[in-house]
Formats: C-alpha cells, structure tokens, sequence
C-alpha cells in the first residue's frame, strides 16, 4: 500500500490549519496599541423589527463615548431563537444579545451568560423584571421591557362594559358570521391562564420547584372543565396569530387574546373600531376572578466570552436604561420595567397597546424560570389539543390532567437511574 | 500487514530504520524526493502530535476535568472569566488526533513495505523509479488514487469525522445537563441505550411507539407509492392515450417545486380552517371541520396521502421507461390463455418492473424511515400527545432526533436514536439484498 | 371488431377523465402559490382559494426592497453557490463512479460497502459535528462552508453515474490501451466525451441542492444575514413578526426559486430514469 503523497497532503494541510488555528489567538492579542484609543468590537443580536431602533440606539450611544473606537454590529436573531443560536456556539454568539426570560436557566447551566455586578440594575427596575433575570441570587441579565398578552376586540362588536368579562361575551348575539371570541388554547403560554386564576401554580409558588404542579388537583379540574365548555360552544375559536389577525381584517372576529406583536396589523384592519383592554373575567368557582396571564420579560445579556467584558456590559446597560427603555416604548410599545417609567401613568396611558399590557400586568404571573418549563410546553399543547378534538371529556379529564402533570415533571434522568 | 513484518525480519539495517525514519531507505537508494517526502510527513506528524496530539487524545479518558469558573475582580468591579475544559471540543479534537494517527500509520506502513521492496529491486541490480515516472503512474496504473483523492478527503472530513465524533456522543452524558463551555460531560457507557429502549422509561415509552409507526409508515409509503405509481404510469402509457408528454409534465411539475413550499402550503390548504375545509363545508359535504392534521389517525393518513402526491411522480417516472420495454408478447401469449388483465398485472407486469426496480425499492424504503421533510413541514410532528416524551404522533425517529437536538440539546439521545434508526436500517437492507439477488437468480427476465 | 372498438373508447373516456383530475390535484398546489404570489391582500392565512385582488407588487417589493429582506443577494449567494457546488460535485461523482465501474483495485469492494453504509445514517445527525470541523478550519457561516458540505458527500452517491459507466462498452478503452494510452487519458479524452448525459444529469442534481437545504445552511450561517441562501430568508419570511406582511412575498419568492429548477428538472427528466434504472437492468 502507498497511498503516499495523498495521505501526505492531506496531513500537511490539516495540520498546517489546525496550528494557524490556535496560533491565531496568540496574534490577536498582539494587536499593538498604536493608536492611544482602544478598539472595540462589539456584536449585538436582536430580532429583526427591532434592528431600526437598536442601530439607533447604538449610534448614540457611540457619539457620547468618543474615548474609544467602537465597532459594533448588528446582527439578527430574534429573542425566541437566541438560546438556540447561543448554545449551538458560545464563542460565535453576540457579545451583547437579547433573549426571552424563560430561556434563562438553560443559558445559565450553559455557562453563556456574564454575571451582572452593576448595582444600579435592581434598583431601577421592577422586583418581577429582577426576579426574571435571577438565577440562586444573582442578577444575569438587564431586563429591556415586560410582555403578557390581552385582548383585542372590535369596538363596532362589543362595548367597553362587555369585554370586562368573558361569559358577557360569549352571551352576546352577535349573528352566525361572527365568532366572539379566539384564543389559542392548545398552547400553553394561553392556556395556562385558566389553571392560574383557578388558583394553580406551576413548580411550586415561586415557580422554581420542579416536582411540582397542581394542574391535576380540584382546581385544575375547575379551569379544565371551563375550557371544555369554553372549547364547545359555537362562538369560541381556537386561533393562531395568523388566523386573528385574518379574523379582524374580514370583520368576523369580535375579541381575541394575542400580545404586543400584533397591534399594528390589528388597529390597521378595525381602524377607529380597534379596542385594546386587559383580559376579562371568567366565573369560576362562582366567582367573578380576572384571567391570569403568564408574562415574561425580555432580558439582554452578555456573553460570558466576550472579549470586552467592561463596554459589553457598559452597552447592555446603555441598551437597557431609562432612556433606552422610553426609546422603545415609544418606538416599538414595549412595556417598561424601569420602575420611574413604568410608574409614569401619563406617558403610558398615551398608548392604548402598552396601557393595556400595564393593566393585565396586575392580574399576571411570572414566567418561571427554571429549565423544566421546556417540559411544559409539549404536554399543554397536546392538552389543549385534545379538549379542541373532543378526546379530553368532562368525564376524563382528571386522568388526562393526571398524565399532562405528569409529563410536565417528567425528567428522563431519574427514569434512567430506575432503570438500573 | 504481513508484508509489513516481513520487511522488517527480513529487511536489511537501512530498511529497518526506515520504521522509525520514514524514507530513510528511499533518500539512500536514490529516490531523494520521495524520501523527503516521507520524512517530512513524519516530522509533520510527530510536530503535530507533540505540540497537541497527544494531550488531545489523553484528554479522552475523561473529556475534560476544570470547570468554567469566574472570579470577582474588585478593580474592575466584574467577574472574571476562567476559561474551562469544553468536552465537546476535546472529544472532536481527540477523534481528529486519532484519524490523524491512523492515517500515519498507514503511511508508515507503506513506507515500509517500499522501503524493503526498494531493497530488493536494488539487490536484483534494477534502477530505482525515477519520482517522476512514479508521479506518471499516478494517470495510469494508479489512476484510482488520483481520482478517489478529494472525493474521499471530503467524505472523511465532512462525513466520517462528525460521524464517528457523534457515534461516540451516544455513550456520553451530553444532554442539557451538561453542556459546554459551562458544564463538562462525560463517558457513561450503554446508560444512553438502556434507558431508550427499556420499555418502562420516559425515553422508552416513546421510543418504541414511534418506532412502530415510522416502520408503518415507510412500509405504507413505499409500497402505495410504488403501486399507485406504477398504475399511474401505465394508465398514461395506455394505447389511445394521447398527449401523454403534457400529463407526465404535469406530474413532473411537483418535483420541481421545492419541498418546503409545496409542504407548507399544504399544510395551510389542509387547516382546520383552511380553504378545503371551508370548501367542504360550503358543498355541505360535511358539517363540522375535518381534522386533517390534528386527529391521530388522520393525521398518520393525511401526511401518507400527502406522500403520495410528492412520490407517485417519481415512480410514474422511473417505471414508464420500463414498462414500455415489456416484451409485447408476453401479453400477447397471456390473452390467449385467457388471462384477465388483473392476472396480466399480476402474473407479468409487476414481477418485471419489481425485478428491475428492486434495489430502487430498497433505498425508498430506507429514504423514507428517514423521511424528514414531509413530517417536519407538513405536521411538526403533531398533533401533540401526553403520551410521547418531546415528540407527536406522526412524528418519525429522525424527525424526533432532530427535535431533541435543535429543540432541548439532548445531544445524546439524539445520537443514541440515530444509531438505532442505523442498525434497524442495515438489518433491513441486509436481508432485502440478500432476497432480491437470490430473487435475481431464479428470475429468467433481464 | 366494432364492438371492441367502441368499448376501448368508453375505457378511454373514463381513463382521461380520470386522468385529467388526477392532473387538477396535483397541479392545485402549485396554482395556489402562484395565486398567492400575484395576491393582493397580505396575510398568511385565508380561507379562500381565489385572492380578492391581484398585483405583481409582490415580486416587485421582493426584488427592489432590500431594508428587510435582501433577496437578490440571497439569490445570488445561492446561485454563486450552486454553480461552484455543482461543479466540484460533479467533478466528484464522475471520478468515483468511474473509478468504481472501470478500474481494479484491492480496496475497491470494502470502499463500496463503506459508502453503502455511511449512506444509512441520518443525515443530520452530525450535523452539529460539522459545524465544528468547519470552525476548526475557520470557514464556519462563510458561503465557502456551504460550497464544501453540499459537495463533500456527494462521492457517496455515485451508484447512479457507476450504472450508467457500466453500460459505456469497454471496447473502445481496450483499443485505446493497446495503443498505449494512459488510464488518465482514457477518462478524458475517451470515456467522459461520451458520457455527456450523465454529466448534465450530475450536474443538475447537484445544482438544485443549495436552493432548497434548509436544514444544514441554517446551522452552518447561524447569524451571517449577508451569506443567507434563499431556503434561509424565505423561511426567515414565515417568522411570527413577517408572516403577516410578507407571506405573499414568500410565495413570489418561491415562484421565482422554482421556476429555473423546474425547467431543468423537465428537460432532463430522461437522465434521470436512465440514472435511477440504468444501474439496476444491467444488474
């Protein structure tokens, strides 16, 4: 056998990249310092509409520090997708990047995410917006701004006395062409909602207990058993965001349950007739309870590889503070977590959408933070999917919510250590 | 491997040296560049391994043993990072030192060989090969490794190595728990594949009913796609037929059309609210909505007729040539028996085309236990299920793979499922290899 | 004779018209997203087969407004990519199926077996891997990247090019040798000459690879925007906050994408049969 010069080339060129490889980090940090200024690179990922806003923040950001040379770029990655982004490579992740609040935990364990020492963070925002971004104590993450969904209705369908509650709406005869009221609830960012007014909780009271969830208990059965009837009357609609929005624009659609996203689309199709309030009552338990949202928060953080750990946080916290947070509020109605702004009833009630998430903000829970919550999602979507198909029945839902629990604190780990 | 201890019992001081100095036989026989060659390989090699080889592949036994940590640094009022050990990295570079290593000791062993061939052609007085007449046999008598070269560079590299890097995952703790940089994972054995496929786990209790029904589904797929397509062809080929170009255009047209956006929008026509069921229910063919993608079992039906629409075009395609080279006769002669044309399909048709269409047939099947597209666009793998651990009813093993990688980061049972879906695949391929060449003999067509 | 005549044409009739709606099935698809692309109200979803209104703003917007969506560079990456891809991939296949139909060597039997083997993995299992080998080089989320992992493989699938080398007659090669050509210059000058079928059906395969991989281009690009393929940034068109706006754009997009690839797949169709089938008949 020779298959001589072939292996041989192919040695030489693999070894010769694996050593230009490694040696590159050593040139890097030779990068003499000729100029006095410091260079530094900075990458920010953000989700796409938001690219306007943040290339303008960042503009002003660099004109009021000229004692460094600054490049920073903006790439897109939407805050759903960053955990994904960011696991599959930490070290070509952003340096400063944005990030919904339940990805938190995963991040953290990950070891992606820079601790936050600067004082200023928990005392200028709001204890929910702090305990979103906390993992055992410490701060990981700036909170940019707050987000739950409500409801969105047609003025021209319902009065402002009628979307205060949900059975006022279902009651209302509004002719066949019309379907009261949408939510998705084979989803469980939605659905969760009529387990939490009925007085559930999901891992524990602070959420952060992963054996516990008592969606199966009474209660559960309460809230299940309102979804059924909910589910099977002839005025409800289970619809997506895609589907809401083609509901409003044909006029078909009286109420729906959606978030921020939205708005634009929707006050474009109703125009004068567009109605934004916090979600509605329900009678449970014979009582009148607000539904309960689930919020989050979205949260920027800084990668804990970073080459410029001082200005990496220097930009989360510019991207973050009050101005910015007012920048976006006005810009793109994201809900403060600055406590002064947040407080600040005349410049929010200015808008209708933001005025609306503050308001169901009183009745919401927050979003756990534990990485057991990525069991969650799965089994709520199958729960909810069985009471649309009719194989989730008032008769068996105790044994369906049993399995749905179940499922939720279902870890493949201890079933491995039985195994054995 | 027996020529390469044979040169060395029998080779001659020089030759034997030429085991620990590569070419040192060829630079003192008058083969200078060669031996330049080889040595420099070998220095190349040893450079390589000294400066990060060896450590690469020391750190294996363990994949890494220094956590990421931070330090508080009052000065600059932030943590400091203390980079480490990332196991995934570890792992990938010791797999790469060890193909590095195979490939040297492959040329070491050819070195050798030619060092003691080189010996002998010298003692029986002849020249040694110039380098150039050597280079020369590289178009001709050696062609093979000239043209094979890339070709299997790239397959090594951006095949085998991640292949054999992710095979190895499988028998490792790589799952959410552990992921780099921030967590080190390490080597666990067969715990992987023993609390996939004890029935009574949480892996287990999906794994098997998803098994069950990608092999109902791959059998159902092929063979519906492959009969149906085959009556689609013969009812174009048909005598009287005409315009037979424009039909099989249309047909052809769907392949042409990318998968995720004929998928797509299936999925948008077959919606619960969608067109067709508003249709439907406009023609009053039913009252309330059909659940086309969100019942189980009609779900599981649905993405197999959905299939069809992608797979019968191929098949019509590929079994109309065949079906028009069927000797005529054999029909002929099969009317005068009286046969129907059902006995006419059966007796004769089918056992032609499946004779020359038999190993398509096998890598359909195969093609379709790993059928990713149509489940991931057309279903997401839904309608979702409390019974299964992160997966759906229609979901297949690739499609589950995929989600438990890209959705949770199990990484390793992720691999664990990729390594059994391999073994189910092989078994299969196997047996039906082996029955389509014994089928063969048998067979007198052909 | 008259009798048989006239129920053939009964058959017939029932053939074509069953044929004919066999043929608005499948063709029904791909109506619909040419009548979404010419669709003038946005929207992703509507429960209705006909737009409402029509414009060609869709295609227009697509191809001029790059703020959002920067399509024509997406296109041109994937076009840039394909054609270097289909080259190399071709260069691949060819030697490998030739290699493997017309030249003897010891390690030929266990090389086929291997690819036969590497071939029964899932795909993108490894991906993961890949994505490391590539950074270990320093080529991660470059177009180069792409270029290499759509085209590294494709030596594994060279069973259809070895069927058809199987039926070029080797007498001609014979004679060539006799006259004391080379092997290297019998695959060029003699056999690739008049291989011309399957090199355009390898080439054409390979092309339309790139422009609808969804899978491996996303993990390979990751955040690198400027070298999207089209698969990418039509798929980045179907995330909750476009949806809405550019679905119908997404359907032009598709449109444009499909059309060059249908024309190649039609005028080619024959290549592949005998490609798929070639191999097998001649056992």
């Amino acid at each position: 056998m020779k298959k001589f010069t072939a292996v041989f080339i192919t040695l030489a060129l693999v070894i010769l990249t694996f050593a230009a490889c490694t040696n590159k980090n050593v040139s890097e940090n030779n990068n003499g310092n000729v100029d006095q200024k410091k260079t530094v690179t900075l990458r920010v990922w953000g989700a796409q509409d938001d690219k306007e806003m943040l290339t303008k923040l960042i503009d002003d950001f660099k004109k009021t520090r000229t004692n460094k040379n600054w490049d920073i770029k903006i790439s897109v990655v939407g805050e759903d997708d960053a955990a994904t982004e960011i696991l599959k490579d930490v070290s070509a992740a952003a340096d400063v990047f944005s990030f919904a609040s339940d990805q938190i935990a995963t991040l953290k364990k990950a070891g992606a995410l820079y601790r936050v020492t600067n004082t200023d963070v928990k005392t200028r925002n709001s204890p929910a917006a702090i305990s979103a971004a906390t993992i055992d104590n410490e701060i990981y993450a700036y909170p940019a701004s707050s987000d739950t969904f409500f409801l969105y209705y047609d003025k021209a369908i319902f009065s402002e006395e009628e979307v205060k509650s949900l059975e006022k709406i279902m009651a209302k005869n509004t002719g066949d062409r019309i379907t009261n009221f949408a939510m998705k609830i084979d989803d469980g960012w939605y659905s969760s909602s009529f387990f939490f007014t009925a007085g559930c909780t999901l891992f524990g009271k602070d959420g952060t207990d992963k054996t516990q969830c008592d969606f199966n208990s009474e209660k559960g059965v309460k809230a299940a058993n309102y979804m059924i009837d909910l589910a099977n009357n002839k005025k409800f609609a289970n619809l997506d965001d895609a589907k809401i929005k083609a509901g409003f624009k044909a006029r078909t659609l009286g109420a729906a349950v959606s978030g921020t996203w939205n708005a634009a689309d929707i006050k474009l199709s109703l125009g004068d007739d567009f109605g934004v309030t916090k979600l509605p009552t329900i009678r449970i338990d014979s009582e009148d309870r607000n539904l309960v949202s689930m919020a989050n928060f979205k949260l920027c953080g800084v990668n804990a590889q970073t080459k410029f750990p001082e200005e990496a946080h220097e930009l989360a916290n510019y991207l973050t503070d009050r101005a910015a947070q007012e920048t976006r509020f006005r810009t793109r109605n994201y809900a403060p977590t600055h406590t002064e702004l947040a407080g600040d009833k005349d410049t929010l009630s200015s808008n209708d959408v933001v005025a609306a998430l503050t308001a169901q903000s009183m009745h919401s829970i927050l979003q756990t933070s534990i990485d057991q919550i990525s069991n969650f999602w799965t089994p709520a979507e199958a729960f909810g999917t069985g009471i649309i198909n009719g194989t989730v029945t008032k008769d068996n839902v105790k044994e369906k919510l049993d399995a749905f629990v179940k499922a939720v604190l279902a870890s493949v780990k201890e079933e491995e250590n039985n195994a054995e | 491997m027996k020529q390469f201890f044979n040169a060395f019992i029998k080779g001659d001081l020089l030759t034997r040296l030429s085991f620990f100095i590569l070419g040192l036989s060829n630079i003192f026989r008058g083969q200078i560049i060669k031996g330049l060659l080889f040595l420099s390989t070998e220095i190349a090699y040893l450079y390589y391994m000294f400066s990060y080889g060896f450590s690469a592949i020391g750190k294996l036994r363990n994949l890494g043993t220094v956590k990421q940590g931070w330090v508080y640094d009052e000065n600059r009022g932030i943590d400091v990072l203390q980079p480490g050990d990332n196991s995934m990295l570890i792992l990938l570079y010791g797999v790469f030192a060890i193909f590095i290593t195979i490939a040297f000791l492959m040329i070491l062993k050819s070195s050798a060989t030619q060092a003691f061939e080189l010996e002998k052609e010298i003692r029986r007085g002849k020249k040694p090969l110039s380098f150039y007449k050597e280079i020369a046999q590289y178009t001709d008598s050696k062609l093979h490794r000239t043209l094979l070269f890339l070709p299997v560079i790239g397959v090594v590299v951006l095949t085998v190595l991640p292949l054999v890097f992710m095979i190895l995952i499988a028998f490792t703790n790589f799952d959410r728990d552990h992921q780099p940089p921030g967590n080190l994972f390490t080597w666990v054995g067969l715990e992987n594949f023993k609390a996939m496929l004890s029935s009574g786990s949480t892996l287990g209790k999906t794994f098997f009913p998803v098994l069950g029904w990608t092999l109902v589904w791959a059998t159902l797929a092929t063979s519906l796609n492959y009969i149906l397509g085959m009556l689609l062809a013969m009812l174009i080929n048909k005598k009287g037929i005409r315009i037979k170009g424009f039909y099989r255009t249309i047909f052809i047209l769907s392949i042409a059309i990318p998968q995720f956006v004929s998928l797509l929008v299936m999925r948008n026509i077959l919606d619960d609210d969608g067109p067709l069921n508003v249709l439907l229910q406009k023609a009053g063919f039913v009252t309330e909505y059909v659940p086309f993608l969100t019942d189980t079992t009609l779900a599981r039906i649905t993405v197999i007729i959905i299939n069809l629409w992608i797979g019968i075009p191929y098949t019509m395609l590929i079994t109309t040539g065949i079906l028009m080279n069927i000797p005529e006769d054999l029909y002929e002669s099969a009317r005068i028996d009286g046969a129907t044309p059902v006995t006419q399909y059966f007796r004769i048709t089918l056992p032609y085309v499946f004779f020359v269409t038999a190993p398509y047939l096998i890598t359909q099947f195969i093609g379709n236990i790993n059928n990713f597209n149509i489940i991931y666009f057309l279903t997401r793998g839904g309608p979702a299920t409390l019974d299964y651990y992160q997966a759906g009813k229609t979901d297949l093993l690739v499609t589950w793979l995929y989600k438990l990688t890209v959705g949770s980061k199990d990484y390793s049972y992720a691999s664990t499922i990729g390594i059994l879906v391999f073994v189910i695949s092989a078994v299969f391929s196997l047996i039906a290899y082996r029955r389509t060449s014994s089928y063969k003999n048998e067979e007198e067509f052909g | 004779m008259k009798k048989m005549s006239s129920r053939r044409k009964a058959v017939n009739a029932v053939v074509y018209v069953f044929l004919s709606v066999l043929a608005l099935i499948w063709i029904l698809p791909i109506l619909w997203v040419i009548l979404t692309s010419f669709r003038e109200e946005t929207g992703s979803f509507t429960p209705y087969f006909l737009p409402k209104g029509y414009t060609i703003n869709n295609y227009i917007n697509l191809l001029t407004d790059n703020t959002t969506f920067d399509f024509t560079r997406w296109f041109s990456n994937t076009l840039l990519v394909s054609v270097v891809t289909c080259i190399t991939s071709t260069f691949f296949v060819l030697s490998v199926s030739y290699t493997m139909s017309r030249l003897r060597f010891r390690s030929r039997k266990p090389l086929m077996n291997i690819a036969l083997i590497l071939g029964m993995f899932p795909g993108f299992m490894s991906m993961i891997a890949v994505y490391y080998v590539l950074k270990a080089f320093g080529i991660e989320q470059s177009l180069l990247a792409l270029i290499l992992v759509y085209s590294a493989g494709t030596g594994l699938g060279f069973y259809v090019a070895k069927g058809f080398f199987d039926t070029v007659p080797r007498a001609l090669d014979e004679a060539a040798m006799l006259d004391g050509a080379s092997r290297g210059r019998i695959f060029w000058k003699i056999t690739l000459p008049m291989s011309k079928p399957i090199i355009i059906y390898t080439l054409l395969t390979s092309f339309t690879a790139p422009w609808i991989d969804y899978i491996f281009a996303s993990v390979i690009m990751g955040d690198n925007y400027e070298n999207y393929t089209v698969a990418l940034g039509l798929f980045k068109m179907l995330e909750k906050e476009f949806i809405h706006n550019y679905y119908t754009q997404f359907a032009a997009g598709a449109v444009i994408v499909s059309i060059p690839i249908a024309i190649l797949f039609i005028s080619t169709q024959k290549f592949y049969v005998g490609g798929v089938t070639g191999g097998s008949v001649k056992g």
